[in-house]
């Protein structure tokens, strides 16, 4: 494995009082692809949340490092700045905030740089043309009156300004029609040119996957990680499904 | 003196069925036009009738002004901008604008005063809308931490007209602002976008009644704010269905934003009825930011401090956004940017 970025050991996380994770380990090294496989509240969102460091969630046991250093001990806004980053499945709308104000603050609070308007401007509208963004969004306020399809690819828009050094996709693709789920991972192939920077795509489905470079996959069932193994597991859940591991948890 | 006066009394004890102040003023003259676009003439309409949401009080303290009011009438598509300039000492100013049958008439007032100038501004409004009319008056309060502003406005919509209200309160220690709409003419329609924010120990009193007397008439009363340190605001809003207002609509909602726990917030919704088939709403969020929403923006790096800071401006924003016309939007986003608000009692 390349250098570690992310290291996850024996992860236990709980969330009103129930337990979703038990005992999850997980290693990602700079430049590689991770897939979290699983069926419905199987805690892959749970997973993504606690690495982000969600306050709905609790972590109950085990360790997290980014970069050697404990995550676990971070806000979730140091968390950012040290280069996680994660799409949110339902991403939130705020009247009176710009998409490009948003962006460019949390550009700002990455790089802890203040951010020239122009050429932030140009590399911004450049990232929407390769998402089919319409231009007029940049000056529009963040989500709001966004369909689906325009607030996933506000999310990979993010992705591409922030350049984090790790990236969590939480079911990015739910929701979306085939031309969207195209238009995203056109985004997200952007993103993984970057090879000093990691991955981790969360999904339930196989879509996104397709035209995506995978380097390891982990099937997620109820709270534990049941089966690990290359790209060609995408394809066997594909065909199969998860029914011949839901046992195994 | 009394002002803001509530149209039907709630317990006493609440200390919110009006508010007092000791503005006093014996001139004006402190009203200038800044820019005047399309067809504007001298107004001789009879606005006797008119009231204003400050009150009887105030509104004899107008009237015995020497200075005579503005009175303007416009046609067509007409923009008019004035400028209230601030010295030391108070000023009271009256303006009248009427705008004729089917026409689009907009009119800016930017209440503003050089930062530490102790000014106070009294300026009283009075509107009429004719048949198919729409009016537009945009307020905007940027008067310094140490002015005051006392504002009354007052409207009457003929059939089809509609009266467009946008109040922004960028800061001053003491405003008082408002508006009384009656909706007499058949399909006739007032709306009200107001963003306030106060902090020190600043005070804001508004009131807004609209009497609804044509039949299927709407209103539409939206304000947003943010209040901190032991800043105090209180928010008056009365729909008032009177008999023969059938098919009418009104809601009116408030969304306040409380950045510490030293703030007063009062809010009194008042819905009143004389007719059957109306519908009236009230709705409220008030308090702090949603856990998730945070979250959220703190996933992309920004602490907490900064997240309530932008949260603050952007209830100013959604509202200077509504605002027609360009120059004073962007004057608002100028000074929005320029003098951003502090969220820890220093300047930032």
């Amino acid at each position: 494995m390349s250098e570690e970025l992310l290291k996850i050991e024996d992860l236990s996380v709980s969330a009103d009082e129930k337990s979703i994770l038990r005992g999850v380990d997980l290693a990602v090294g700079r430049g590689e692809t991770h897939v979290i496989l699983g069926p419905n509240g199987a805690g892959k969102s749970t997973l993504g949340n606690a690495i982000m460091g969600s306050p709905a969630y609790t972590v109950t046991g085990g360790r997290i490092t980014f970069l050697g250093g404990d995550l676990l001990e971070k806000a979730v806004n140091e968390r950012a700045r040290d280069g996680i980053f994660m799409s949110f499945q339902n991403p939130l709308e705020v009247p009176g905030l710009s998409l490009t104000n948003f962006i460019r603050s949390a550009v700002e609070m990455r790089t802890g740089q203040k951010v020239r308007f122009f050429p932030f401007r140009k590399e911004l509208l450049r990232a929407m043309e390769l998402l089919d963004m319409d231009p007029s969004y940049a000056d529009r306020d963040l989500n709001v009156g966004f369909s689906g399809g325009e607030k996933k690819k506000a999310e990979i828009l993010q992705l591409l300004m922030l350049k984090p050094s790790l990236a969590i996709l939480d079911e990015t693709d739910s929701g979306l029609d085939v031309d969207a789920v195209r238009t995203v991972s056109r985004g997200v192939r952007e993103f993984q040119k970057d090879r000093e920077s990691a991955l981790i795509i969360i999904t339930h489905n196989a879509g996104i996957l397709s035209s995506l470079h995978v380097d390891r996959v982990h099937i997620l069932v109820d709270g534990r990680i049941v089966a690990e193994g290359d790209g060609s597991l995408v394809d066997e859940i594909s065909r199969n499904g998860f029914a011949a591991y839901e046992n195994k948890a | 003196m009394k002002i803001n006066t509530l149209p039907a009394p709630t317990w006493r004890w609440l200390r919110m069925n009006q508010g007092e102040t000791d503005f006093d003023a014996g001139k004006g003259g402190r009203l200038l036009i800044a820019e005047r676009r399309g067809d504007w003439t001298p107004c001789a309409r009879d606005f006797s009738a008119v009231k204003g949401s400050a009150g009887e009080a105030f509104a004899a303290l107008a009237a015995n002004m020497e200075e005579k009011p503005l009175a303007l009438s416009a046609s067509g598509e007409a923009l008019l901008r004035l400028c209230w300039r601030a010295e030391e000492g108070a000023a009271l100013d009256r303006v009248r604008i009427a705008a004729e049958p089917g026409s689009r008439v907009t009119a800016v007032m930017d209440i503003a005063a050089p930062e530490g100038c102790s000014g106070e501004a009294g300026l009283e409004t009075l509107l009429l809308a004719d048949e198919g009319a729409e009016l537009t008056l945009v307020q905007i309060f940027r008067v310094g931490a140490e002015g005051r502003s006392v504002v009354s406005v007052g409207g009457e919509c003929a059939k089809d007209a509609r009266i467009r209200l946008i109040q922004l309160v960028l800061d001053g220690r003491e405003t008082d602002l408002g508006a009384h709409v009656l909706l007499r003419g058949e399909g006739s329609d007032f709306t009200a976008r107001i963003g306030y924010r106060a902090n020190r120990d600043h005070r804001i009193d508004m009131n807004y009644v609209v009497p609804h007397e044509g039949k299927r008439t709407t209103c539409d009363i939206q304000a947003a704010g943010v209040l901190e340190d032991t800043a105090r605001k209180i928010f008056r809003g009365t729909i008032d269905f009177r008999r023969g207002s059938a098919g009418a609509v009104g809601a009116e909602t408030e969304d306040v934003l409380l950045m510490n726990d030293g703030t007063v917030n009062q809010t009194i919704p008042l819905i009143l009825c004389a007719e059957e088939d109306v519908s009236g709403t009230h709705g409220a969020t008030i308090g702090r930011l949603s856990e998730e929403l945070v979250y959220y923006m703190a996933s992309r790096g920004m602490p907490v401090e900064l997240i309530y800071r932008q949260m603050a401006l952007s209830r100013l924003n959604a509202v200077a956004a509504q605002i027609p016309d360009e120059a004073t939007r962007v004057a608002v986003a100028e000074y929005l940017n320029g003098a951003d608000f502090d969220t820890d009692g220093t300047t930032v």
